[in-house]
């Protein structure tokens, strides 16, 4: 399922279900995300958050995310 | 000017061929004698050691030592020999940026790491480290970066291997979901869930939970059918758990969605940096330095769980079950503490 047939319980499931731990690192690392950029970066994350086995997982693809948003700012 | 001819550029070709494989070898790990040649034999047949292949052998590393500087030891205890440093055969360079990462990722998986599943990450490094020239190892090492990964804690509890492979079975199937599940208020036996299974994910504290549609529970409890719920997957009861052959509607049954308002005191709102924990939040900053939040969520009992960290700097005011739940709440701390305020008296 891409990003684009998320519905919209889907959506708000998914924001739901990840936006504590992606503020906990958005808090950690510093990295200023206000509410809109992080629920960007969970949807450009959403499909490889789908096949995490762990929590080391998810911090790496929430990072890794994180650095490709940073990078794509002018 | 000569040129060799083609029998010695074959020769020279191949003795080039089976010193890079008996690196390649090495490079795995310490080998034997034995293993080093059969290795070579296995992958150049005919063209590999002639019979006297110990000899063989023991030219090809004093060679490789002479020639590319590589460091190559004999262990005697174990009768293995073991590559140190791969000399002018480290063919792996990368660029700063790479660099960069290569120094945050060594910094975020140190030698020693508790966690089981970063010991493979950190053998995989030290692989990568090995590979790269002798002054980028050294660049590396001055600039071993602060900057690094902090993992949570695994959590107290671990979900059964077979019972994980059957729930992401059946989300990747689609198919319905039965297991046994001690929630909180189960003290005595646990329950029967059956579920429409959509994810898993992770939680600050480092518990995995399963997303999942509530489609029956037995003995019934006070949880509402097609609620949208989070099982904490370590309360899952191992062997209970069973991928049923339905399987899911096409569109996700859509949980009862609510509007929840709070209001967060100067004391945490003041500095203008509110967190963003639901979606769709809305941050108004007010004058006297308080901040009113709106957002949506489906889950209640977790909106409840989050806005506690606020302690009495947050009041919510909408949606009514959620402030029955504060006042719940509330109600169980004044009794506690209370009491506690008599017996220090």
């Amino acid at each position: 399922m891409t990003n684009q047939e998320l519905d919209h319980t889907m959506r708000q499931r998914l924001l739901e279900c990840w936006l504590p731990l992606a503020q906990e690192l958005n808090e950690r690392y510093g990295w200023g995300h206000d509410a809109r950029t992080l629920e960007a970066l969970l949807l450009a994350a959403a499909p490889a958050l789908r096949q995490v086995h762990s929590a080391v997982e998810a911090h790496a693809i929430l990072w890794y995310h994180d650095l490709v948003q940073q990078a794509r700012q002018p | 000017m000569t040129h060799p001819s083609g029998g010695t550029k074959r020769s020279s070709w191949l003795t080039f061929r089976r010193r890079l494989l008996l690196v390649r070898v090495l490079l795995r790990g310490p080998a034997s004698s034995a293993e080093l040649i059969a290795a070579v034999q296995a992958e150049l047949g005919d063209e590999g050691y002639p019979p006297a292949a110990a000899a063989a052998l023991k030219h090809d590393l004093d060679a490789l030592k002479a020639e590319y500087g590589c460091q190559i030891g004999y262990q005697r205890e174990r009768r293995v020999y073991a590559l140190a440093d791969l000399g002018d055969l480290a063919l792996l360079d990368l660029p700063a940026e790479c660099m960069e990462a290569l120094a945050f990722l060594d910094a975020s998986f140190p030698a020693g790491a508790a966690l089981p599943e970063q010991a493979n990450l950190r053998a995989l490094l030290d692989r990568v480290l090995r590979l790269l020239p002798s002054d980028r190892q050294a660049q590396h090492q001055q600039r071993r970066s602060s900057m690094r990964l902090r993992f949570p804690n695994s959590g107290s509890g671990r979900l059964d291997s077979t019972a994980l492979a059957a729930v992401k079975r059946a989300i990747e199937e689609r198919r319905e979901l039965v297991f046994s599940y001690w929630s909180t208020f189960d003290t005595t036996q646990p329950r029967r869930h059956r579920v429409a299974p959509y994810g898993l994910f992770f939680r600050p504290e480092g518990h995995g939970y399963l997303d999942a549609t509530l489609l029956e529970v037995t003995p019934s409890g006070t949880e509402p059918l097609h609620a949208a719920i989070d099982y904490r997957l370590d309360r899952i009861v191992p062997g209970s758990v069973q991928v049923l052959p339905a399987m899911l509607p096409p569109q996700r049954l859509q949980p009862r969605a609510y509007t929840v308002r709070y209001r967060l005191l100067p004391v945490v709102a003041r500095r203008r940096d509110v967190a963003a924990y639901f979606p769709n939040t809305q941050i108004s900053y007010h004058a006297d330095g308080s901040a009113s939040v709106t957002a949506t969520v489906t889950n209640l009992w977790q909106t409840r769980q989050i806005l506690l960290r606020y302690g009495d700097a947050c009041v919510v005011s909408e949606p009514p079950e959620l402030v029955a739940l504060f006042r719940a709440t509330a109600r169980g701390l004044s009794a506690l503490y209370a009491d506690s305020q008599t017996d220090q008296g």
